[in-house]
């Protein structure tokens, strides 16, 4: 009995050291298993409202140093060892540069002014800015530069204190405004040696490079053809990457001698495949780095025909920078967020999506971040946009490279790819089915082929024409008033010179011309009248007057302008009544956006009896049918559904109707009240003109007593407003204007179309032209 | 003549290989792809496609615009081919630097002298001068189915010389003992030519006509670099169809149009040839 | 037969003259017209279509001012045309040099050879020669695909080299060739390989000349295959399928660019037209 309990407590022990094993390994796989692959940080939160940016980067040893730029800068440093951040704080910094009365700010003559920092670099293990300083003389905005201070942090604060590198000769980066100077934007800087290289954009929109001797303060600005990136390279020489468009653009690689200003290319590269961006160097090695489709290339000896991929970019925008670290990782950042990526492919994980982007959703990134945070050990590559067409052939190829598509619903190409149901079946995924099943009807018959789930929809955009809610009521218009068919809103436009006579209104904001307008008008319509009418021909009669009326409609007396003279009114601005808002809108989404105004877009329809409509296209995600990783594929679809971009998120689904706040809503208000507090202090002062700050006064008491109900990323009348027209949304599945202008006839349809407009054309010459093509098209079939 | 087989092989097999490979299996490959519903699942679907497609408008503008043009294309062309052969056979020696120039076209790209073409052809072009100019009208000749005239023309430039080669060896095999002969007999010059030249020529001329044939059908090429995937109506070949629907990604219709119209190609040259044989058994 | 002779001789070597150069004219214009500037030549191009019942295009055959800067553009300034042209050559050679290879040898088996099933293979070429590119072009892809193959130049190239109808065309030629020259060779026990290299291929020069310089000009002229099976790789495109692009943009350097492209075919006709003239005989179906 006692031997038989032994026994038990041992196998017990052993069953509690498995487990405990077991539990162990559980924990330490990821760890071991690990890309050291790292988030630092995500600045993009996908809803289109960024409050901080990375606007530059530095690394110096084990940590890197981000300058953030938004609505509150700081500086933040990322310990590479220990994973942590410090963030440090700009304020009291910011307050000193902009302390007109501090001594160190004024100029050598004693004006009075603010400093601004143009530029970061590091060197010898220091971090350093570029300070510009501007003042006013005469009347004049005045600017110089070139101050350099070192960098200090300590106890959370950042601060600028002065240094032995001497004044730089900044006078080829300022730029003559006329009545004002200013300081060219840096692009992107590196130190090679004694030499710091920062590229601007010049005049001519050509990248400049400026090479300055932080020894002696002395500057040269280097003309480089098509520059593009640069990166210290081997022998204190610059790497240069040019970029030199044409029909084949291309890539030329050189290695840039800076003292001899001379280059010595070392590969071209056809862009044909993706463009190659973010190029680094690793001189003990002598390996190139690049990014390309989404994917970090190496390239043994500077060799681009041996270049193998890495790993993935992680980061889905195009502007990107890539520094490198000690050991071997690479920095990939960009305005959205900073990436750590091993170099080492072997460390790579074991599968690779690959998702080719033709169409743009705000969600992708959140989705993308999110995933890589989830499954570590899937990589994912965002591959650049491409033509479209490529993708009819590599399903004809049976291509398997691409896991994820993204396409828009009225692309000819999602067309036939659903048609012939080259999409992959979705089903099987619950957690799929029951995020579209969730959505609105129209939504659900986009993504559902013959009863299968096989797309997810990403995005919901269109354009129609709309009116202002404010203006439409003080301009006494009803509900009655509102225009249901084309007849209706052209019986309107006649009547608008006399309602809109002596008001604070204009029919149409100051830059649409005559021409711009019958355009837009006409595209619309005949657009609606395609998917409405899908059998009937365009030369029918009743089409063919409406078209006529549109190119009669009489926009002089309106005050639009023709394109012509447009050129010399834009001058007379504000003598024309162009800052009136305008009552109606000629392309406004009826989808749903933040930053939503108060405008009602029009259902429109041919006739009283017709169901007006508004059509939209949609963004859809799916998987290829050939994909060998359709498990992932599938995961990845479930994050995308799952991060909608905010907007999004609301027009798909009915019972989200929670207003938004913008994230810094408080800090808005907060620096609102504090300057409403500064301005009734200084009025209580008598120093200034009283009357001009009171005006001030008055505006910020009557903003701020709004505040609440005005400011909103989603506010509750915009939504209203986008539930009241859900019921008219029809996604298009067609993109009749792609199709007459996307072939060899494209030059014959678009020189017809400007000639109708100009009035060179008739009516049913137009008509009988698209009806040709589209007849023809829709005779076909699928 | 060799007999053994083996000897044959290795003559024939890398060939046969390739041939194999890239055109047969494809071939038979076409057929069964024909008879799929062309989806990604691909089912079996039998003649639907055959049917759907026949039943096509677009399908049956395609055809007959294909058949029409080949039909204005190849006679025209072999007749005019034939007229000239007989010319420049009768004026031998003289003629050499003509027959040199007359087949310089067949070897150029199309596409290159097209913008000339399209100069020619412009509404204010030389071509509508030169009408004006003999008391004439100005064609709109980019347009309708007058379009199809500078097609015809470029077909004929093109291919001319070619087929005034084919015709001119045949005329020239014929040994000139044969025409002594005859004009020793007494025979015309009209019975000459039909029956000493016609049966010596008709297994050649079939060729030509043949190949005017072929070459008719892939006038595509000219026409989708004028008048694009959509030309108007009178110029929209069967090629057009194809290649519209490749684009749409249905492969079954641009296979099952293709079946359809081999089968139809090959009918009519067996016709052809059915004829010929007992033309030649007629003529002998 | 008798020849023509005297005046009506006259005559109709006049009406021929007048053809041929008509025949010519499109070929001498092109080059006429590349040595004028690129402005003038876009200014020119522009007015295309644009003509009404009042006015004429202004045909002249002589640029108003000479130039070589279209020339300058194509070959110097932007190479992406010289780039495009020295594709097509690649093409061109590869093509041939497979041609040359294979199409011979199987000819030759087709015509001097007795085998059970060579009339039915015979017309099993005639048949696949006939065939519109379009019936196997999908199948092809597949075949290609799983061959490893597309996105190659090697997917344009290789179906070419069994190009049916150069084997008819040489197999005609072949056929008419005399037994006794086979014969004759045996007599001195020359094998079939030998034979075949030393007896049929010199008297071949003919057909052989004629084929490279038709199948030059079909190569040189690819379209439909490239655009098929390399849609990914417009690195490799060959000018005849970038050249009509070049040429609808109104660019101003169409006609150098036409006359880059023309130029090879010109110097292969010119080189090949002997035997072009002598070597094409297609003797009957048997």
């Amino acid at each position: 009995m006692k031997h038989e309990n032994r026994t038990g407590n041992r196998l017990f022990f052993l069953m509690l050291c498995g487990l405990m094993t077991a539990w162990l390994v559980c924990c330490a796989a990821p760890a071991l298993a690990s890309t050291g692959d790292r988030t630092v940080l995500q600045a993009d939160n996908g809803d289109g409202y960024s409050t901080a940016y990375v606007q530059d980067l530095m690394v110096e040893g084990r940590k890197i140093y981000l300058y953030m730029t938004g609505s509150v800068p700081n500086f933040r440093v990322y310990d590479m060892d220990t994973g942590e951040t410090t963030v440090y704080d700009m304020t009291a910094l910011q307050e000193k540069l902009r302390d007109t009365e501090a001594e160190e700010n004024r100029t050598e003559d004693g004006d009075p002014a603010t400093m601004d920092i143009a530029a970061w670099f590091d060197w010898n293990g220091e971090i350093y800015a570029i300070l510009t300083r501007s003042y006013s003389r005469n009347g004049f905005s005045q600017m110089e530069g070139g101050f350099v201070r070192r960098l200090v942090l300590s106890d959370g604060q950042m601060d600028l204190e002065a240094c032995e590198l001497p004044r730089l000769d900044w006078s080829e980066m300022l730029e003559d405004g006329g009545d004002w100077t200013y300081s060219r934007y840096v692009s992107d800087h590196a130190t090679v040696g004694d030499t710091l290289a920062l590229s601007c954009f010049g005049d001519n929109g050509e990248m400049q490079l400026h090479l300055f001797n932080l020894q002696t303060g002395e500057t040269e600005e280097r003309e480089i053809q098509d520059l593009n990136d640069f990166t210290p390279g081997p022998d204190g020489k610059l790497l240069i990457a040019r970029y030199k468009w044409s029909d084949t653009p291309e890539m030329l690689l050189e290695l840039y001698d800076m003292e001899r200003d001379e280059g010595e290319p070392f590969a071209r590269y056809a862009v044909e495949s993706g463009s190659i961006r973010a190029v680094a160097y690793r001189e003990e090695t002598d390996t190139l780095y690049f990014i390309r489709n989404g994917e970090i290339f190496a390239a043994p000896g500077r060799d681009l025909e041996n270049a193998q991929s890495v790993n993935d970019c992680a980061i889905a925008s195009s502007g990107v920078f890539t520094p490198l670290t000690e050991d071997g990782f690479l920095i990939v950042y960009g305005y959205e967020g900073v990436m750590l990526r091993n170099t080492d492919p072997a460390a790579r994980g074991s599968t690779t999506i690959r998702i080719r982007p033709y169409s743009w959703s705000e969600g992708y990134n959140l989705a993308y971040y999110a995933f890589t945070e989830s499954h570590g050990d899937i990589g994912v590559v965002q591959e650049d946009y491409g033509d479209e067409t490529a993708l009819l052939q590599a399903m004809m190829n049976q291509d398997d490279r691409v896991d994820i598509y993204i396409l828009s619903s009225d692309s000819s190409v999602y067309g036939a790819v659903y048609e012939r149901g080259f999409m992959g079946d979705l089903s099987g995924d619950e957690k799929l089915v029951e995020a579209v099943s969730q959505m609105y009807p129209m939504a659900r018959e986009t993504a559902s082929r013959d009863g299968k789930l096989v797309a997810v929809p990403l995005g919901l955009s269109g354009e129609s024409v709309a009116y202002n809610q404010k203006a439409w009521e003080d301009l006494g218009l009803t509900e009655e008033d509102v225009p249901r068919t084309w007849d209706q809103l052209l019986d309107l436009m006649e009547t608008l010179p006399e309602k809109l006579a002596g008001t604070a209104y204009r029919a149409f904001d100051f830059y649409y011309t005559q021409e711009g307008i019958r355009g837009e008008l006409l595209m619309q319509m005949l657009r609606n009248y395609a998917l409405q009418h899908p059998d009937e021909s365009f030369s029918e009669p009743a089409l063919q007057r409406l078209t006529d009326r549109v190119a009669r409609i009489d926009l002089e007396t309106l005050g639009i302008f023709t394109e012509e003279e447009m050129e010399t009114a834009e001058s007379r601005y504000e003598e024309l009544g162009g800052m009136k808002t305008a009552l109606l809108s000629i392309n406004s989404n009826p989808g749903l956006t933040i930053y939503d105004q108060d405008t009602q877009c029009l259902p429109m329809a041919f006739t009283a009896e017709e169901q007006p409509i508004l059509p939209v296209t949609m963004v859809m995600a799916f998987m290829n049918p050939f994909s060998r990783h359709p498990a992932e594929a599938m995961a990845y679809l479930e994050c995308l559904a799952e991060h909608l971009d905010l907007a999004t998120e609301y027009a798909l689904h009915e019972e989200l109707n929670e207003p938004v706040r913008y994230p810094d809503h408080e800090e808005q208000r907060k620096s609102m009240e504090d300057w409403l507090a500064t301005m009734k202090e200084s009025m209580a002062s008598g120093e200034d003109a009283p009357s001009n700050i009171r005006t001030i006064v008055e505006e910020i008491e009557k903003e701020l007593k709004d505040f609440d109900e005005t400011h909103w990323m989603l506010s509750p009348a915009a939504i209203r407003a986008y539930r009241d027209r859900a019921a008219y949304l029809v996604p298009a599945r067609f993109s009749f204007w792609s199709q007459l202008y996307g072939d060899e006839n494209g030059e014959a349809f678009s020189t017809l179309w400007a000639g109708f407009l100009k009035g060179q054309k008739t009516s049913g010459e137009l008509l009988s032209f698209m009806d040709q093509k589209i007849r023809m098209m829709r005779l076909e079939g699928n | 003549m060799y007999t053994k087989k083996r000897l044959a092989l290795p003559f024939l097999l890398p060939g046969l290989a390739g041939i194999l490979l890239f055109y047969v299996v494809p071939f038979f490959g076409g057929v069964w792809y024909s008879l799929t519903d062309g989806s990604f699942e691909n089912a079996f679907v039998g003649f639907d496609n055959y049917l759907k497609v026949w039943q096509n408008p677009m399908f049956q503008l395609g055809l007959r615009n294909t058949m029409e043009l080949s039909a204005i294309c190849a006679p025209s062309l072999f007749l005019l081919s034939f007229l000239l052969s007989l010319i420049l056979n009768r004026i031998r020696p003289a003629g050499r630097l003509f027959r040199s120039t007359v087949l310089l076209p067949y070897l150029m790209p199309s596409s290159a002298v097209l913008i000339i073409w399209l100069l020619w052809f412009d509404y204010g072009g030389p071509v509508n001068h030169l009408i004006t100019l003999l008391g004439g009208q100005r064609v709109a000749w980019l347009q309708g189915s007058e379009l199809r005239v500078p097609v015809v023309l470029l077909f004929l430039w093109k291919n001319l010389g070619f087929c005034v080669i084919i015709f001119l060896a045949a005329l020239q095999a014929i040994p000139a003992s044969l025409y002594e002969y005859a004009e020793l007999e007494g025979a015309s010059f009209g019975r000459q030519a039909f029956s000493i030249t016609l049966p010596l020529i008709v297994p050649s001329a079939f060729l030509v006509f043949i190949l005017s044939f072929v070459n008719a059908f892939r006038i595509f090429k000219e026409v989708y670099f004028i008048g694009g995937a959509y030309p108007e109506e009178p110029l929209y070949t069967l090629q057009n169809y194809m290649n519209n629907m490749y684009g749409k990604l249905n492969y079954q219709n641009v296979t099952t149009a293709a079946y359809s119209f081999a089968v139809i190609v090959f009918a009519l040259f067996g016709l052809l040839f059915f004829l010929q044989h007992r033309a030649q058994r007629g003529l002998n | 037969m008798r020849n023509v002779k005297g005046f009506r001789l006259r005559l109709i070597q006049v009406c021929l003259g007048l053809l041929a150069v008509l025949l010519l004219l499109p070929m001498a214009q092109t080059f006429l017209y590349s040595f004028s500037s690129m402005t003038e030549m876009q200014a020119f191009m522009k007015t295309r279509g644009s003509y009404d019942e009042t006015r004429w295009m202004e045909a002249h055959l002589i640029p108003n001012l000479v130039s070589l800067g279209q020339y300058h553009q194509i070959l110097i300034a932007d190479n992406t045309v010289l780039w495009l042209f020295i594709n097509s050559a690649m093409y061109a050679a590869l093509i041939l040099l497979g041609q040359a290879a294979i199409i011979p040898p199987l000819a030759f088996a087709l015509s001097k050879f007795r085998f059970p099933g060579r009339n039915g293979l015979f017309f099993g070429i005639i048949l696949l020669m006939l065939l519109p590119f379009q019936v196997t072009m999908v199948p092809n892809v597949l075949t290609l695909r799983s061959l490893g193959l597309i996105d190659t130049i090697w997917a344009v190239v290789i179906p070419m080299w069994f190009a049916p109808f150069y084997i008819f065309l040489i197999r005609q030629y072949m056929v008419g060739l005399p037994g006794e020259l086979i014969e004759a060779a045996e007599m001195d026990g020359a094998g079939a390989m030998s034979v075949y290299f030393r007896v049929i291929l010199p008297v071949c020069r003919p057909i052989l000349g004629a084929a490279a310089a038709l199948s030059f000009a079909e190569s040189w002229n690819l379209v439909e295959q490239p655009l098929t099976y390399l849609t990914t790789r417009m690195d490799l495109q060959p000018l005849s399928t970038m050249f009509n692009q070049l040429a609808t943009e109104n660019t101003g350097f169409e006609f150098a660019g036409a006359a880059l492209y023309i130029l090879p075919a010109l110097f292969v006709y010119l080189f090949f037209q002997e035997d072009i003239l002598s070597g094409i005989q297609l003797t009957e179906l048997k």
